[in-house]
């Protein structure tokens, strides 16, 4: 998806299409002190985790950089993470883990060599070490809900009208967690491709199915689409690594003009998460840490 | 790093002379000092530096007829990268070295007026490199450097045209590699580089 060459919006955008319920598990970011965003996410039938992760100073969202590195931690697997746009302050990576009950670890270190490690010249002999950043020392342990597995709809499964439903089944959780519900739309005409995104928590919550209308995830006239809290943003970025959709620094307001489009077909990759809030650890002011699982499906919508 | 610096390098250019002293007893060639200013083209796996301006200077000891040792100094001067930027900050490396040629080069007269010749051996070099680093602002930058010394290897080719009164001007393409750069290091690297040059040479 990366590697097409033309990208009509290259943007994966977010926004609240349709009804929802408030997250009560997202906290805001704190204008004071330090807060963090963080959360690690379980695909289904994978032994790897998507982490993801922003730190905030004085309610700014901070970059860590000169050998400040947040480190992921499983049973089995440590990562830095990072960030493919410098200085956004969102990062993310993938922790291999065998034992999903001990959670992953988020702290903040400093090791100069291992934020340098991607460079191609020796690190051990050439560096400049400016001393470590004022977030060093911050930890957050995340640990994850129940597994969830969609039983429908079916991959591919195809719709040819904007009135349709899509309906989704799952197992329930006797946790009854919160349900969020993230999607990737991507449509195409000729040589022309417009992506975008949604996200909205499950006003039914953990009840086993809901249904949307494929009108609401594909409007029929131009639409603005926009971002501008950061509560889902990490949910976009967790459905964007699981898809190897580019989205870091493009959450803004995006006109999709779907309108200039002659659909051929598009996409839609659908995103169930259930999800439960963590503690932020010693210190931490502000923010979030979710733990979830999540089955992605894929439809298409042929008009 | 290893333990090679320029008493090394004499020590070199002592066996050198040593073994022109001894080929001399035959030459009929004339001994020759050279001169060349050269563009270089210097090149580090996953990295891109800056072509350069490279001076040589060296001598050249007949041992017998078309054939002499050649021991010259030369190096690379200012060869930076772009400056690249990755989540931790900003760098650029530059490379300066120092280096001696010694060899064997190999003349061959295709008219009164006009030769070619190959020459190829081995180099002493002594290669700096610094670093510069930069955090976006939001630390201090800084400087680091480091240099090591080592073994490489030369191979040139080139053409000669006599002047008349003792002068030649040659010109010449110069390949040059210089093995295992920070070898004591986790990322050990060569530094290549192919340059054409442009010369004088003066025959005693």
């Amino acid at each position: 998806m990366r590697a097409l060459p033309i990208l009509l919006l290259p943007a994966l955008l977010l926004s609240s299409c349709y009804s929802s319920e408030s997250d009560s598990l997202r906290g805001s970011v704190s204008n004071e002190g330090v807060s963090v965003t963080i959360q690690a996410n379980l695909p289904a039938n994978s032994v790897e985790a998507n982490v993801a992760a922003s730190y905030f100073q004085d309610g700014r969202k901070a970059a860590l950089v000169g050998g400040d590195i947040v480190v992921a931690a499983s049973d089995t697997d440590s990562a830095i993470l990072r960030s493919l746009e410098n200085l956004s302050g969102d990062y993310t990576s993938l922790v291999a883990l065998t034992d999903s009950g001990q959670g992953i670890r988020f702290s903040v270190e400093f090791d100069p060599e291992a934020a340098r490690a991607d460079r191609w010249y020796p690190v051990d002999e050439l560096i400049v070490d400016p001393g470590p950043g004022e977030l060093i020392g911050y930890s957050t342990l995340v640990e994850f809900p129940d597994p969830i597995v969609l039983n429908s709809p079916l991959p591919n499964e195809t719709y040819t009208d904007r009135n349709q439903d899509i309906l989704m089944n799952w197992v329930t959780s006797p946790t009854s967690d919160q349900m969020r519900l993230t999607s990737v739309q991507t449509c195409y005409s000729d040589s022309r491709q417009i992506q975008w995104g949604t996200s909205t928590i499950l006003a039914g919550g953990d009840n086993g199915s809901t249904d949307i209308r494929v009108g609401s995830l594909i409007p029929s006239s131009n639409f603005l689409n926009e971002i501008t809290n950061r509560f889902t943003q990490l949910s976009v970025i967790i459905v964007s690594a699981i898809l190897d959709t580019y989205s870091f620094g493009l959450i803004g307001r995006q006109d999709i003009e779907i309108e200039t489009f002659d659909l051929e077909y598009c996409t839609i990759s659908l995103t169930l998460f259930r999800e439960i809030g963590n503690d932020l650890g010693a210190d931490i002011s502000g923010g979030y840490a979710i733990g979830s699982t999540s089955d992605t499906v894929t439809v298409v919508y042929q008009p | 790093m290893k333990n090679f610096n320029i008493p090394y390098l004499i020590a070199l250019m002592f066996y050198s002379l040593a073994t022109v002293c001894h080929g001399q007893t035959a030459a009929p060639e004339s001994r020759q000092a050279f001169v060349s200013i050269g563009y270089d083209w210097v090149d580090v796996d996953n990295a891109d530096f800056d072509d350069v301006v490279a001076v040589e200077g060296g001598f050249l000891w007949p041992l017998q007829e078309n054939l002499f040792v050649v021991t010259s100094i030369t190096g690379i001067n200012d060869s930076s990268t772009e400056t690249q930027e990755d989540n931790t900050g900003s760098y650029q490396l530059t490379l300066n070295s120092l280096e001696l040629l010694t060899g064997l080069q190999y003349q061959h007269h295709l008219s009164d007026l006009f030769s070619a010749y190959a020459r190829g051996g081995l180099i002493a070099y002594r290669m700096e490199i610094e670093l510069e680093e930069g955090f976006y602002g939001l630390k201090p930058s800084g400087r680091d450097s480091t240099s090591d010394s080592g073994w490489g290897l030369f191979v040139g080719a080139g053409a000669q045209w006599d002047l008349q009164n003792q002068w030649l001007l040659k010109s010449e393409l110069l390949y040059r590699n210089r093995f295992d750069f920070l070898d004591s290091s986790s990322k050990p690297f060569d530094v290549m580089s192919v340059g054409i040059q442009i010369g004088l040479v003066r025959k005693f």
